[in-house]
């Protein structure tokens, strides 16, 4: 189990994380929260690139920072992944292997494995420079795939992707989720849903909320409500718009709101849940 | 057997961080073991074995090789100082790392050393030269490290130690200024006690206030 415990930073006057407590056990869990709210922080400060990280992580009892041998269990997929641009994909894959300590003959394996998870095989050899956006950023999944980490940290793992890659990287999570902590930390919420078993919603560096995707859908319970667009003046007290929908040719609008409408509420979505959570609906 | 496996790993490791370096790599070998000796050859033809040699060996050895000692390290500290997602880098085997760069400082220093074996055996007081360059280059090595620390820039570094290099050969004098180690004279015991170890002994604290500066690596 990896355990935060009472972890907070703050960059100067800001506090980004502020008196985190929280628990992950073997499941995928999806972090999710507005631009800012901590997220990046949060998995920095469990990988111990952030100092604060070092009296507050522990894995499995034991605290992160003194046992250091836990980080070469850890995989890590940044915001960004662009290293080792004039090497090929094997040997950028194998240096990486290399840092989490496999020595050449696991090296091989872990390559093969992690390229063919997903589906980089065809250009192992080509250099990292001349890979497209998504290629790169599956690499960067296969980096963090290596050396069969125990814990895996993406950020915004997909972020920039087009859906077609997206259902690629849900398609990886779903193969190696077994007997793993997983930590997505995003703000789509559809990917959450897609693959997360736990979501944690954060917000001003505050965890607010945690749970499956059915209690985070519970939070919306008796609160959305689809209202055809002409008859918006029939809602009563304020509300948010979630968004536009066209049925049979005539247009609606989702609304959240905390106060009862005359028609039946509708069926929530992790989405729903997500904002009353962030919006105090 | 522990020793062992963790010796391949670096080794493993230096030689794909010195291929990504690409055609950089290739910039310290051959000026120091083309361009150089070519110079001195020239010298060596046009004077013969004397003072002339001798001074045209010391003064390109001065200008190139305390630059080119922290050349591939520079290089490789781009991946992990200016690319993106290089904190991944940071969260295995911090320590090695510095084991990695200083393995890397080495190679380089083995070659200069090769090279000085040669220059020796024709200028016995070469010997002083050879000393004086190994510690300029390690104040060299010191310098980069804590500058590309404190700034977290692979430009800034080379910008900052370009400068110093200019600095030296705009500035000197018979017996060397401190924190400047450019001069015309050869070599002494002297020159070494005041200006070079002196030198050495800084980068030396400069690369470990380099490390203890808690920014990355």
């Amino acid at each position: 189990m990896l355990e935060v415990k009472n972890l907070t930073k703050k960059f100067k006057k800001k506090t980004a994380l502020n008196n985190i407590s929280i628990s992950f056990d073997k499941n995928v869990y999806g972090i999710l929260a507005p631009n800012g709210a901590g997220k990046t922080t949060l998995l920095r400060c469990i990988t111990q690139l952030y100092p604060q990280g070092s009296k507050t992580v522990y894995y499995n009892g034991c605290l992160i920072s003194k046992h250091t041998d836990i980080l070469n269990k850890i995989g890590y997929l940044p915001q960004q992944f662009g290293l080792f641009k004039d090497l090929t994909v094997k040997d950028a894959l194998t240096l990486l292997a290399n840092f989490k300590g496999a020595d050449k003959s696991d090296c091989d394996s872990f390559v093969r494995d992690s390229v063919e998870l997903v589906n980089l095989s065809d250009r192992i050899g080509s250099k990292v420079g001349s890979l497209s956006g998504g290629m790169i950023r599956r690499l960067g999944i296969a980096a963090a795939l290596l050396n069969n980490p125990e814990i895996l940290l993406f950020d915004e793992p997909t972020s920039g992707l087009d859906p077609e890659e997206r259902l690629r990287f849900k398609n990886v999570i779903t193969k190696i989720k077994k007997d793993k902590i997983i930590i997505i930390s995003t703000h789509i919420v559809e990917d959450v849903e897609a693959v997360c078993d736990k979501v944690v919603i954060m917000k001003e560096g505050s965890v607010i909320s945690t749970g499956s995707c059915k209690d985070i859908c519970n939070i919306a319970e008796n609160k959305v409500y689809l209202f055809p667009e002409k008859d918006t003046h029939l809602i009563e007290g304020e509300y948010h718009i979630q968004k536009q929908l066209e049925i049979d040719g005539e247009k609606y609008i989702k609304v959240l709101t905390g106060a009862r409408q005359a028609i039946d509420a509708m069926k929530p979505t992790v989405e729903d849940g997500y904002i009353c959570a962030i919006e105090k609906i | 057997m522990r020793n062992r496996k963790n010796l391949t790993l670096h080794v493993h490791r230096i030689i794909l961080l010195l291929k990504n370096t690409k055609a950089l790599f290739f910039v310290p070998v051959v000026i120091t073991d083309v361009f150089i000796p070519i110079l001195n050859f020239v010298s060596y033809r046009a004077n013969g074995i004397g003072d002339e040699l001798y001074n045209n060996i010391i003064q390109f050895s001065q200008i190139f090789i305390p630059f080119l000692s922290v050349w591939w390290v520079v290089f490789i500290l781009r991946d992990f100082i200016d690319s993106d997602g290089n904190e991944m880098l940071y969260v295995n085997k911090k320590r090695s790392l510095l084991l990695d760069f200083i393995a890397v400082f080495f190679i380089y220093i083995i070659n200069v050393i090769i090279l000085y074996v040669f220059y020796i055996s024709f200028f016995p007081n070469m010997k002083y030269e050879l000393i004086k360059l190994l510690l300029v280059c390690i104040f060299y090595f010191g310098l980069m490290f804590f500058t590309s620390k404190l700034t977290n820039s692979v430009t800034i570094t080379l910008f900052i130690l370009t400068f110093y290099l200019m600095a030296n050969l705009m500035i000197y004098g018979l017996e060397g200024v401190f924190p400047l180690y450019y001069t015309v004279r050869a070599a002494n015991r002297q020159m070494l006690l005041c200006n070079s170890l002196p030198l050495g002994f800084t980068g030396v604290i400069l690369f470990i206030i380099g490390v203890k500066i808690r920014k990355k690596l």
